[in-house]
């Protein structure tokens, strides 16, 4: 126990791939929490994150010979992640039916009626980033902001270029910026900028 | 791609990330992780092997296609054995009697088919060999195409000329 604690996770997944079901325990341990933490943001339910979180350490588990050190283990096992979430939303929107339509409400002026759920959903950045991002646009900027992933890593959990990456980030935050303008967190120079934009822009 | 954008934005957003991240971020839970655990165990006993099998598939392949090569160009092909033929009728049956006249005016049915039964054969004695001695010759072309570029000794070095 004391000597695999030491290990690092690329050593600790050649273990696994060698039988060690000790060393892949381990790495269960160390990578719950932030997988957690992603999901949970990721998907709407508590319940569904850690159903996705399971069957995340499932799937790393049965293809856990596919696994190559050149990449870091964060990066695959994010990577399997990213892939069941977005695998669990189509299910779960298939399910919901097409009569309710697009999986992500358009982003446009609130009715009335929600404005409150408007205001306080802006207070929370990832609320918002729900709700106005795409699902790699999602991943990618809590990838890249939260678990302070590079760029490179993310283009393996993405299956894209390192191109394509920039370009989501770039989109996210272009995305992000108006609506986090309103909040109390933007000097009034940025909101200032924003408006520039959108004029420019013709919103 | 940054041009229109001041430098703080980018820091403002990360910093509005990180921060509502770390707002409510989850603490460890045994009981989740025994649950997952649980689930590995039922799931899957065992790591399957993926890889491994493709790698060995190729291979196995080759060497069954090889072996078969092999076996068709060292066993040359014989004509068809066909079963035994049924005992054509030598003898008619009846009363002479009966059957006198038409027996007299045209021969008799056992002779007619013994006679077209003795010309079957000889056409399938001529046209067998030659047939299946172009079966040979595909097989041994074929014998060639597949080990020679494998650089493998070829069984018959010749193709036979007819």
């Amino acid at each position: 126990m004391t000597d695999l604690a030491s290990v690092t996770d690329e050593q600790l997944a050649r273990r696994a791939q060698g039988g060690c079901a000790r060393s892949f325990e381990l790495l269960v341990r160390r990578f719950q929490v932030p997988l957690l933490h992603f999901l949970s943001k990721r998907l709407r339910s508590p319940a569904d994150a850690e159903d996705v979180l399971q069957e995340t350490f499932v799937r790393a588990f049965q293809q856990i010979a596919r696994y190559r050190e050149r990449w870091r283990f964060s990066t695959w096992i994010f990577t399997i992640a990213h892939r069941t979430a977005v695998s669990h939303h189509r299910k779960r929107m298939s399910e919901a039916g097409r009569a309710r339509g697009s999986a992500r409400p358009e982003v446009s002026p609130p009715p009335p009626d929600r404005r409150m759920a408007e205001e306080e959903s802006r207070l929370r950045f990832w609320e918002l980033a729900r709700r106005v991002l795409t699902d790699e646009q999602f991943t990618a900027v809590w990838l890249y902001y939260v678990e302070e992933m590079p760029t490179r890593q993310i283009t393996r959990v993405l299956n894209c270029s390192w191109v394509s990456v920039k370009t989501t980030l770039y989109r996210a935050r272009r995305r992000l910026e108006p609506h986090l303008a309103r909040s109390e967190d933007y000097p009034a120079t940025f909101q200032l900028h924003c408006g520039l934009v959108a004029v420019r822009s013709g919103r | 791609m940054n041009g229109e954008r001041p430098p703080f934005v980018q820091d403002r957003i990360a910093r509005a990330a990180r921060r509502d991240a770390l707002r409510d971020a989850p603490v460890f839970c045994d009981t989740l992780h025994a649950r997952v655990m649980d689930a590995l165990r039922v799931a899957v006993f065992r790591p399957r092997v993926v890889g491994s099998a493709r790698i060995w598939m190729l291979p196995v392949s080759i060497a069954a296609a090889v072996l078969v090569a092999t076996a068709v160009a060292f066993n040359p092909g014989e004509p068809t054995r066909r079963p035994p033929r049924a005992a054509l009728p030598t003898a008619t049956t009846g009363s002479p009697g009966a059957s006198g006249q038409f027996a007299l005016s045209a021969p008799p049915v056992s002779a007619a088919l013994a006679s077209w039964g003795r010309r079957e054969s000889a056409m399938e004695a001529d046209l067998g060999p030659a047939h299946w001695a172009g079966l040979d010759h595909d097989a041994r072309l074929a014998a060639r195409y597949i080990l020679e570029p494998l650089s493998l000794p070829s069984p018959s070095p010749k193709p036979s000329v007819r």
